[in-house]
C-alpha cells in the first residue's frame, strides 16, 4: 500500500503547527523508513517509527500521541479499516436517500402546484367575464350617473353614453351560466395548495432532520479523543500547544509567550567575555611574538571566552499581577534552567520595588536593596522587571512613582542595563503611572517582540542605564 | 539500491557477551545488555536512515551503555567523545598540533631536529590529530560513535555540529583538505537534559526516550548479569524479592515528598545486588525481611536517608 493513502502528511502538519521542530526532510524520512518496510506491521508499528523520527522531546510525545489518535484511528490495511470506508459509504447513502426523497417530494409539490395552476387557468378562463362583469356592474352604475348627469348639461353625449348600456345585459347573462352549470373538480384540485404547502413543509423537514443527523454524527466523532486530551491538559505546561490542539485552555492564565518561546530568546542574552586563567593557546599572538624575538620562548596563552551576563528578574507579585503569575512564574522558569549559561537571580517584590527585595513570591524572606547590590559580580549586570507599574489599576500614583524612581537611581551605581516587561497592554499605559515610568526608562509590552526588545537592551542594544 | 540495503546492519539485541568476556581494544569486562524491543527498532531505524539517536532518560538507565551493546553485536570499530563543559565541536573531528609545528620549525632552524623528522614539518597534515567523529568518518568500516552527554557542553556546541552529522564531511581549515565519510557511521547522543537542545539540531536526530524497564526486564537483566553457576545466592527468589523491594523503594521516591530527589534506577539496582550477592541466600533474604540494606547505594542524599531511617525505625 502507497503511504500517501495514510493521513500521515495532516499527521506531519498538525505535529508542525503544535510546535515541534520538524522539517520536510523528517517528513521524507518517514516515507522512506515505510518503504523499506518499516512501521508497516500494524498501527503501534506505525505509532513507534512516527514517534522516532518526529518526536524530540517527552513533552512532545504527548502532543503526538494525541494527534496520532486523532487522525490516524485505523490502518487501512488491517480489517479493522475495511470499517472507515464503510462507513463513509454509509453516510453518503444515507446522504443520496435524504436528497432523493427531499427530491422526490419536492417533484411532487411542483406537479401539485402546476396541477393547481392549471385548474386556476382553466377556471380562471371562465370567470374572466365575471369579473369583467362585476366590474362592468361598476362602470354601468356610474355610466348611469355620468349619463343622468350629463344628460342635465349636454344631450350631445348621450349617444356615446348609451352604447355601452345596450351591451351591458349579454355580458351579465354569462356568469349566471357558469355558475349553473359547474363542473367536478377532483379533490386533488380542489385541494391544490394545501397540498403543495404540506408537500413543501414534508421535504423541509426531512431536509431539516437529515442535517440534523449528520452534524450529530461528527458531533460525536469529534467527542472521541476527548478523554486522552484531559490527561494531556493537565500535563502539558505549553498552553498555546494544547490551544492548537483546539482544546479549552485549562486556565484562565494570561500567557502570551511560550516556554519554548522564552527560551530561545533567553538564549540570546549572552555576554561572551574572556576571562579566567590562560588556557587557550593564542597562535597568532605566538607568531607575533616569534616574529619580534626570533625564535620560540613561550607560546602565549589567552583565557577562554565565558559568558558573563548576569540578570537580575524583579517580578512584582499579587494585587494587580495577579493574573499574570502563571507567566512571570514561566519566566522565572526558563531564566533559571531554559539552558543558556547566563546567571540568573530572582526577587519579588509589591507593587514597587523598595528597600527590601524578597526571594521567594510569598515575600517572607528578604534581602535589603544594599545587600542585592553588593551581591553583584558581574559588569555586565542587568535588571529586568516584570510589573504593570499601576496599568492594572489605571490611576496615577505620585507615590508609587516616586519609590520607583529612588529603587531605579540606587540600582544604577552597579547595574548596566535595565529593561522592564510590562503585561498590561501598551494602550492601557496611558494617564498611569506606567507611561511617567515608560518614559524614563525601556518599558515592553509582555509578548514575544517585547521579550525579544527586552533581552536586547539587556544585552546592551539600544542603551545602556538611563 | 538493492546492495545498499542489504548492507545495512540489523542490531537484534540478542547477542551477549560470554560470562567473563573483556573488551577487545579496552580490556574492560563486557556486560550483557537487555534493550527494549522499542529500543531495538529505534536502533534500525537509526541506521537504516542514517541519522544520529539522540537518546534521554533517567541517569542509570543504560543510555551509554546501549553504543557499547551495539558496536559488541554488529563487531564495529567504536569511537566515544564524552563531552565536556568546555568541549568545541571541533575538537570531535580534529586538533592541530600549532605549537608541536612551531617547536620543529625552530629546532629545525637551529640545526637540533634529527634528519628523519625534518620532512615532516613541510607536511602540515602530520601534526593533525583526528578526534572521535573524525576517525569514525575517515574509517572505511562503518564506525560507532557515541557523544556523551551533550548537554554538558555550551549551547553552541550542537549547532556546530550540524553540517557535519547532516551531510558527514568536514574541512581542515588549516591544510584545506576535505574529509568525507565514506560509510555513515552510526550516532548515539545522550543528553541529561540539563540543557536544552535547539531546535535546528533536534531537528536532525532520531530521539528515543530510554524508560524504566518493567518489572519482569529488570529480574531478566539482574539474571543475565549475574547467572546462577557462578553467583550462587542469585537464586529466583533472592532476585523477586530484591526487585520488590527495589521497586517499592522507587515508587516512595515517586510518591512521597520525603524521597523527592534523584530516583533509583537500574544501574544503582546493579550496584545493589552485587553488594548483596556477596552473600548467601539464607542471609540475603533475611536482610532484605528487615529495614533496607546498604541504603548508602540507594539513597543519594543526607535528607533522604535520615527521613528514611525515621520511617522505617
Amino acid at each position: 500500500m502507497p503511504p500517501e493513502e495514510l493521513p500521515l502528511l495532516d499527521l506531519f502538519t498538525q505535529l508542525r503547527e503544535c510546535g515541534l521542530p520538524l522539517g520536510i526532510g523528517e517528513y521524507q524520512l518517514v516515507l522512506k523508513a515505510w518503504q523499506a518496510g518499516y512501521g508497516t506491521k500494524n498501527r503501534a508499528a506505525l505509532e513507534r517509527l512516527c514517534r522516532t523520527v518526529w518526536v524530540k522531546s517527552p513533552e512532545d510525545a504527548q502532543v503526538f500521541e494525541v494527534q496520532f489518535n486523532r487522525l490516524i484511528q485505523q490502518l487501512p490495511e488491517q480489517i479493522a479499516a475495511v470499517a472507515p470506508q464503510a462507513s463513509s459509504r454509509r453516510k453518503w447513502f444515507n446522504f443520496k436517500a435524504a436528497s432523493l426523497a427531499t427530491l422526490g417530494i419536492s417533484t411532487l409539490a411542483i406537479a401539485a402546484a402546476l396541477m393547481t395552476l392549471r385548474q386556476d387557468i382553466r377556471t380562471g378562463l371562465g370567470r374572466m367575464p365575471l369579473q369583467i362583469n362585476t366590474q362592468s356592474d361598476v362602470l354601468y352604475k356610474a355610466a348611469n350617473q355620468l349619463v343622468t348627469d350629463n344628460q342635465t348639461d349636454s344631450p350631445d353625449n348621450n349617444l356615446e353614453t348609451q352604447l355601452p348600456v345596450g351591451s351591458l345585459p349579454n355580458l351579465s347573462n354569462i356568469p349566471a351560466l357558469m355558475v349553473v352549470q359547474p363542473e367536478p373538480i377532483p379533490w386533488w384540485q380542489q385541494h391544490g395548495l394545501a397540498i403543495w404547502i404540506v408537500l413543501w413543509l414534508l421535504s423541509g423537514a426531512i431536509w431539516g432532520w437529515s442535517q440534523f443527523k449528520s452534524s450529530q454524527n461528527q458531533r460525536q466523532r469529534s467527542k472521541a479523543p476527548s478523554g486522552l486530551t484531559l490527561a494531556l491538559t493537565q500535563q502539558i505546561r505549553d498552553e498555546v500547544q494544547i490551544a492548537r490542539l483546539n482544546q479549552p485552555l485549562p486556565t484562565g492564565d494570561y500567557l502570551p509567550v511560550t516556554q519554548r518561546q522564552m527560551k530561545q530568546s533567553w538564549r540570546y542574552l549572552r555576554r561572551m567575555v574572556r576571562s579566567g586563567p590562560p588556557i587557550e593557546l593564542d597562535i597568532e599572538a605566538t607568531i607575533d611574538d616569534i616574529g619580534r624575538q626570533g625564535m620560540l620562548l613561550t607560546p602565549v596563552f589567552r583565557p577562554r571566552r565565558v559568558n558573563r551576563a548576569e540578570v537580575l528578574l524583579l517580578i512584582d507579585q499579587d494585587g494587580s499581577m495577579a493574573p499574570f503569575h502563571g507567566l512571570s512564574q514561566r519566566l522565572v522558569e526558563t531564566a533559571l534552567q531554559g539552558g543558556q549559561s547566563t546567571q540568573a537571580r530572582i526577587y519579588y517584590f509589591h507593587n514597587s520595588p523598595a528597600q527590601v527585595l524578597f526571594h521567594d513570591p510569598y515575600c517572607q524572606s528578604a534581602d535589603a536593596v544594599d545587600q542585592v547590590i553588593q551581591s553583584i559580580n558581574s559588569d555586565y549586570a542587568g535588571l529586568f522587571i516584570v510589573s504593570d507599574a499601576g496599568a492594572a489599576y489605571g490611576r496615577w500614583n505620585p507615590g508609587r512613582l516616586a519609590l520607583t524612581e529612588r529603587f531605579l537611581q540606587q540600582m544604577s551605581y552597579r547595574v548596566r542595563y535595565l529593561a522592564w516587561l510590562n503585561p498590561m497592554p501598551q494602550d492601557r499605559w496611558s494617564g498611569t503611572t506606567a507611561e511617567a515610568i515608560a518614559n524614563r526608562v525601556p518599558m515592553f509590552e509582555f509578548n514575544r517582540a517585547g521579550l525579544d526588545q527586552a533581552i536586547a537592551v539587556l544585552k546592551g542594544q539600544g542603551g545602556g542605564y538611563p | 539500491m538493492a546492495e545498499i540495503l542489504t548492507d545495512i546492519p540489523e542490531y537484534s539485541g540478542n547477542v551477549q557477551p560470554r560470562p567473563g568476556e573483556r573488551d577487545a581494544v579496552t580490556g574492560q569486562l563486557l556486560t550483557p545488555y537487555l534493550p527494549s524491543d522499542e529500543l531495538v527498532e529505534a536502533v534500525n531505524l537509526a541506521i537504516f536512515l542514517e541519522r544520529p539517536l539522540l537518546l534521554k532518560g533517567e541517569p542509570g538507565c543504560g543510555k551509554t551503555r546501549l553504543a557499547h551493546a551495539v558496536a559488541y553485536e554488529l563487531a564495529l570499530p567504536f569511537e566515544t567523545w564524552y563531552v565536556k563543559s568546555t568541549s568545541c565541536a571541533r575538537d570531535g573531528l580534529y586538533t592541530y598540533d600549532a605549537v608541536g609545528r612551531l617547536r620543529d620549525a625552530q629546532l629545525a632552524a637551529n640545526a637540533m631536529l634529527a634528519e628523519a623528522d625534518r620532512s615532516r614539518i613541510h607536511k602540515p597534515t602530520e601534526y593533525i590529530k583526528f578526534g572521535p567523529l573524525g576517525r569514525a568518518f575517515r574509517n572505511p568500516q562503518r564506525t560507532v560513535v557515541l557523544i556523551d552527554e551533550i548537554d554538558k557542553a555550551d549551547i553552541d556546541f550542537p549547532n556546530d555540529l550540524l553540517l557535519e552529522l547532516d551531510e558527514r564531511r568536514f574541512t581542515i581549515d588549516e591544510v584545506g583538505a576535505q574529509i568525507q565519510a565514506q560509510t555513515a557511521p552510526i550516532v548515539f547522543i545522550t543528553s541529561n537534559d540539563e540543557k536544552d537542545l535547539p531546535d535546528a539540531f533536534l531537528r536532525r536526530c532520531l530521539f528515543h526516550y530510554v524508560a524504566f524497564p518493567s518489572r519482569q526486564r529488570l529480574v531478566e537483566i539482574i539474571q543475565a548479569l549475574f547467572p546462577t553457576p557462578k553467583y550462587s545466592a542469585a537464586t529466583p527468589q533472592v532476585v523477586n524479592t530484591s526487585v520488590s523491594r527495589f521497586l517499592d523503594l522507587r515508587e516512595k521516591q515517586q510518591t512521597e515528598r520525603a524521597f523527592m530527589g534523584k530516583q533509583v534506577s537500574t544501574s544503582e539496582l546493579v550496584d545493589w545486588m552485587k553488594v548483596l550477592l556477596r552473600q548467601p541466600e539464607s542471609a540475603i533474604l533475611q536482610q532484605l525481611d528487615g529495614p533496607l540494606p546498604y541504603p548508602g547505594i540507594l539513597l543519594k542524599s543526607q535528607d533522604a536517608y535520615q527521613r528514611y531511617k525515621a520511617q522505617t525505625a
